[in-house]
This record gives C-alpha cells, sequence and structure tokens, in this order.
C-alpha cells in the first residue's frame, strides 16, 4: 500500500526534483545522482511526513512538492560545496560547461529555441547567480511554480518571492544584454 | 488620485518586471508610464524585458528524469519493504573501511556505494602512478637520457677555475672548487628541473583521473555493476521467498 503510494508520488514528482537538480548542478549525471538520492529520502520519510500532515496536493499541512524542492535544493548544495572544496584541494577552478538540454530528451519543436545559444546564455547566466535569485528563479520560469507554492518551498514570504524574482529578472537582463542585442543601459 | 512622483532611469528599471507582471500598484505604475513616455532609453529596457520573458519560457524547458533513476529507486524502496536492509550496490559494510578509504574516494569523485570494482581499479592504478614517479624522477635526472642536463655540464665545466699549477696531484686540487655564482646556479637548476618533474607528475595524475579513469574505467565498470545488479536482483528475491 504504502510502496504503491511511493510509486504515485514518484512519478509525479521525479520530472521536476530532476529538473531542478539539473539546473542547480549544471551536470545530467550528477543530476540523476541527486533525484535518486532525493526520491530515496521521500521514501525513507514518507510515514513521518504523513504524520506532519503532508499532502501531494499541496493543500494544508505542507506539500510533498514542497518538502522535495527544499530537500533537492539542500541536496544540490550540498553537492556543489564538496565540488568546489575538491576544486581547491586539486588547484582547479574552471565550472563545468552547462549541461547539454538535448543530451537525454528529445527537445521536440517547442523547445527547438532551447538548445539555441541563447537557450546556452540564458542556463549559464541562470547558473551564475547569487541565492536566493537562482532558485526562486528555475522555480517560477521552469518549474512554472505559483509564488505561493515558492514561498512555501523555500519557507520566504510571498512578497520576498516576487522581489527576488524582479531582482533576479534584472541581472540576468543585464548580464545578457550583449547576447540579446541591446546596448548597455544609460 | 495623487499625482505620480517622478521616478529615475534607475527606479524605473526596478519596476519594468513587476509592471509585466502586474505587480505594481495604480499610482507607480502611473509613474512608470508616464516616465517610460518620455525616456527612449527606458523604452528600449521594456523591450529587452520583454525579450528575456520569452527567451525565459522557451529557453528552459522543464527536463524528463531517465528511466534508469525511477527503476532503482524503485528497486532499493520494494527492497526496503521487503526487509531487507537497503543493498545500493555496496559490497562490503561502510563503517568497516577506514577513513583515508573515503578521502580517496571523494578525492577520485567516486562513490563507494555505486561502483565498488572501479574503486578497485582506481586505487591499483593510483598505486601505479606512485611507483612510477621514481622512475620519472630518475629519468628525468639522469645526464644520460636529459639532453639539457648534459648540455648544462659541458657549459658548466670550462668555467670551473682551473687547478693551480703549484699544486698539482694534491688532494686539494683534485676537488674542484666552485665559485658561489656556479652553486647558486646549480641549485636553480637543480629547482627547475624538479619543478618540471612535479608539474609533469601533476598534469598526468589529473589526465589520468579524467580521461582514462572516468571515460576509460569509471563508466563501463558502473554499466557493469548497474547490470549484473539488475540481473541479480529476481534471482535475489527468489531466494527470499520461502
Amino acid at each position: 500500500m504504502m510502496l504503491e503510494h511511493f510509486q504515485a508520488l514518484v512519478e509525479q514528482h521525479q520530472d521536476r526534483v530532476f529538473t531542478l537538480s539539473c539546473y542547480l548542478l549544471g551536470d545530467r549525471e550528477e543530476a540523476a545522482d541527486a533525484t535518486q538520492e532525493v526520491l530515496l529520502r521521500l521514501w525513507r520519510n514518507l510515514a513521518s511526513l504523513h504524520e506532519a500532515g503532508a499532502n501531494g496536493d499541496g493543500d494544508g499541512g505542507g506539500s510533498v512538492a514542497a518538502w522535495l524542492t527544499r530537500v533537492t535544493r539542500n541536496y544540490c548544495f550540498d553537492q556543489l560545496r564538496k565540488r568546489r572544496s575538491q576544486k581547491n584541494a586539486l588547484g582547479e577552478e574552471q565550472e563545468p560547461e552547462v549541461f547539454d538540454l538535448t543530451a537525454g530528451d528529445d527537445p521536440g519543436p517547442e523547445h527547438r529555441a532551447s538548445a539555441s545559444d541563447l537557450g546556452r546564455h540564458l542556463r549559464r547566466a541562470i547558473r551564475e547567480l547569487n541565492e536566493p535569485y537562482r532558485s526562486v528563479l528555475i522555480l517560477r520560469e521552469v518549474q512554472e511554480m505559483k509564488y505561493k507554492e515558492i514561498s512555501e518551498a523555500l519557507e520566504m514570504p510571498i512578497n520576498t518571492v516576487k522581489v527576488n524574482i524582479h531582482r533576479g529578472r534584472r541581472m540576468l537582463r543585464d548580464r545578457l544584454r550583449g547576447v540579446m542585442g541591446h546596448a548597455a543601459a544609460c | 488620485m495623487p499625482l505620480p512622483a517622478e521616478l529615475s532611469c534607475d527606479s524605473v528599471r526596478d519596476r519594468l518586471d513587476p509592471l509585466l507582471d502586474g505587480d505594481l500598484g495604480q499610482i507607480d505604475e502611473a509613474a512608470v508610464r508616464q516616465h517610460l513616455d518620455a525616456c527612449a532609453a527606458c523604452r528600449e529596457e521594456l523591450q529587452l524585458a520583454h525579450k528575456l520573458r520569452d527567451a525565459l519560457r522557451s529557453g528552459l524547458p522543464a527536463l524528463t528524469c531517465p528511466p534508469a533513476v525511477t527503476a532503482e529507486v524503485l528497486r532499493v524502496a520494494r527492497e526496503e519493504a521487503l526487509g531487507a536492509p537497503a543493498q545500493r550496490r555496496t559490497s562490503a559494510p561502510v563503517a568497516a573501511r577506514p577513513a583515508w578509504w573515503d578521502r580517496l574516494h571523494a578525492w577520485l569523485a567516486v562513490r563507494p556505494a555505486a561502483s565498488p570494482v572501479a574503486s578497485w581499479v582506481a586505487v591499483a592504478a593510483l598505486l601505479l602512478i606512485v611507483a612510477a614517479v621514481p622512475f620519472i624522477v630518475r629519468t628525468v635526472l639522469s645526464p644520460e637520457r636529459s639532453g639539457s642536463a648534459t648540455q648544462a655540464t659541458q657549459t658548466t665545466r670550462p668555467a670551473l677555475p682551473a687547478p693551480s699549477t703549484g699544486s698539482t696531484g694534491s688532494p686539494a686540487a683534485e676537488s674542484p672548487e666552485y665559485t658561489p655564482e656556479q652553486i647558486a646556479r646549480a641549485e636553480r637548476q637543480a629547482r627547475l628541473v624538479l619543478a618540471a618533474v612535479a608539474q609533469v607528475s601533476r598534469g598526468a595524475g589529473r589526465t589520468v583521473r579524467d580521461q582514462v579513469f572516468e571515460q576509460a574505467l569509471m563508466r563501463p565498470a558502473r554499466h557493469a555493476v548497474e547490470s549484473l545488479e539488475q540481473i541479480d536482483a529476481p534471482a535475489d528475491r527468489q531466494r527470499r521467498q520461502p
């Protein structure tokens, strides 16, 4: 019974967890590992989550989606910290390339523009943003989450979420001005 | 309604995204629009904000989780539901491993639970590299093999002070005396050679780790372990059933 419920939750949330991991880590293989780890944490915490009143729909009591977003984000930050300390130990400074969007997915006609240079620049610019701008923008623009859902997932007031999204977009605008063919602002 | 206050270009640019999202209050919106009517640069900025919104919608698609991830998660969950301990590709108890093992794994960026075979191969290769270092040092420093070392010897020999004729045959005459300059130059050359050896061994280690380990050994080993586990999983389940 529990296993069937878990399987349904995995099917419902796995793409969101993988997408968030991929955009935060910038590497498909690491994102796959992160997804596996996060989903197994869900399995091991499912009973206590239900006791706490979490549900799959996000109505009251804190949703599984919000819990998964928080755990995924924390796990990815840990991985990024480890990666940085390893690089420091080895004297390397180069960040990995932006992940290839078409490596595992068939992009389809609606996503054809994503594989373009602009899409690549956009993904790189987002990865270079500081927190919390990077996370709120991914959740809003990629995951298409509502302000309320983001607020719940990041445990942040809704107005702060809005301000962070607007500031993050402005930072992106400033970084991508040259790529998008606009002159520098006055 | 009170009149909107005049805004600077910077304040207007902070308000462009809220304007597009409909998050500005009535007064604020009126002030922004008033400014946009008069400022061409800010109108261009608004166009850029529009473009960026379109690019964000089309350039950042949601991705599909690889089916292998789902299969592995459900396999582990099923095993744990049956009461078996989590066997995520672990061949030996993690607690039994010494700390250096974990540090080595962290350095190689390999998960012990993910690929035990690949881990042993990596350790063996690392030991080989460590064993090869003295040989490399000997080869580089050997005068017969190193052209630059031979050349350095040849160029420094004539510069040595000639033994004085009066003391020919004495032990002092046979051991050449070096000036402080010559000693300093020799020290510099020795340091350069050592630095070159260190650089080469660092670069070789990195290349071996990144290219040979990861591409030629780790990935195939990981795939092999995964497929072995997939073959073993049904057999394990059958064995556990009464």
